[in-house]
């Protein structure tokens, strides 16, 4: 493993944003779709990171947060994961469930509304990929976690820790219109894969 | 976290070793085990962040302070080079959780509990006395490792915060 870190040219870096960013902006199309929001896509950052820093650059790894996991299967085989703040988790869920957020627990109808959320994303998200690069990519089914940031990307990034020291985060951040839903939806290749996709788009 | 000035932070995958006044702290662990030393004498402490069991299960070993088997028997040098006595250190251990519990994968996958295991395993070995210990569920802890005492306050974000 002496090629650790691997140096991306600016021409994969920008190849991968380009393509991250129209997966995104699918996926936001679809998100849109659902709640009747507009919802926009920032560009995303495309960053090798050592794993260790992956909580930092997720908002710190004491933040209470509320994250929907995906593994992906196929072709090229790596982890999504969506994070969302808490409150802003509240504001998702009572959109798609119709009800006030009261401020009370975050039930199990909420947590269903957030994951069918993240489902609809990471599908849309996929998909697109897919189409990109020809390659089979299926999601798991969501698990969701309300905790610390950190010990939330600790069981993911520990697949990772076993082969590399830096992980590839593809951050793209998705905001509504009134800016009260804000969410990260993250790309984690594993680390054979990122080389899959990196071919099958031809750069 | 820059109230306490004599916090000292461990990320993860990483050890350090202090001694009092300082406040070694790791946060946010997940099915990560915080292994913490302590020599009461000379109020040394020590912490490592530990994300995986075996080093010999894996290909890259740059890392040591990575692996149960690897970052114990490191920490434990280097708080001797500070003048500890391994006959006196004790041993607490947090963390271990399994965070996404639910998703039916594989037994293999319950990463917190092979860990927990395997730092028992190697603390046996090293004939260290475990003394107290708050590891499973599925839920993140911070640790915060005062080492004027040696108490440990865990926090949670739903299971409360204890001393121990």
């Amino acid at each position: 493993m002496s090629k650790d870190k691997i140096v991306l040219t600016d021409r994969q870096k920008d190849t991968l944003k380009e393509m991250a960013n129209i997966c995104a902006g699918n996926a936001a199309t679809s998100l849109s779709q659902l709640l009747n929001k507009k919802i926009e896509m920032n560009v995303p950052h495309v960053d090798f990171i050592p794993v260790s820093s992956v909580p930092e650059a997720v908002g710190g790894a004491e933040e209470l947060v509320i994250g929907v996991v995906f593994q992906v299967f196929g072709d090229a085989p790596g982890v999504i994961l969506l994070l969302f703040p808490q409150k802003d988790a509240r504001v998702l869920a009572g959109v798609l469930t119709g009800k006030n957020d009261d401020g009370g627990i975050f039930t199990e109808m909420d947590q269903s509304a957030v994951k069918e959320a993240g489902s609809i994303l990471t599908g849309a998200y996929l998909n697109t990929l897919t189409t990109f690069t020809q390659l089979g990519l299926i999601p798991s089914t969501p698990g969701i976690v309300m905790d610390m940031a950190g010990a939330l990307i600790d069981d993911i990034l520990i697949q990772l820790a076993a082969v590399t020291e830096y992980a590839l985060l593809i951050d793209s951040e998705f905001i509504d219109a009134e800016k009260s839903v804000k969410g990260h939806f993250f790309l984690l290749p594993n680390p054979g894969s990122l080389e899959t996709i990196l071919s099958a788009i031809g750069v | 976290m820059d109230y306490e000035t004599n916090e000292i932070h461990v990320g993860m995958a990483d050890m350090k070793v202090a001694v009092a006044p300082a406040v070694l702290t790791s946060l946010g662990l997940g099915s990560c085990v915080g292994v913490l030393l302590y020599y009461a004498k000379a109020k040394i402490g020590g912490l490592a962040h530990i994300m995986l069991p075996d080093i010999e299960s894996v290909k890259n070993k740059t890392n040591r302070a990575k692996f149960a088997n690897t970052a114990i028997p490191d920490l434990l040098e280097k708080m001797e080079a500070l003048g500890a006595d391994r006959r006196f250190v004790k041993v607490k251990i947090m963390g271990g959780a399994h965070m996404f519990g639910f998703v039916k994968t594989n037994k293999v996958f319950n990463i917190g509990a092979r860990n927990v295991e395997k730092v028992k395993e190697v603390l046996k070995e090293l004939k260290l006395r475990l003394i107290a210990e708050d590891v499973g569920g599925s839920y993140g802890r911070s640790l915060y490792f005062y080492l004027e005492t040696g108490d440990v306050k865990v926090r949670t974000i739903a299971h409360g915060e204890k001393m121990l």
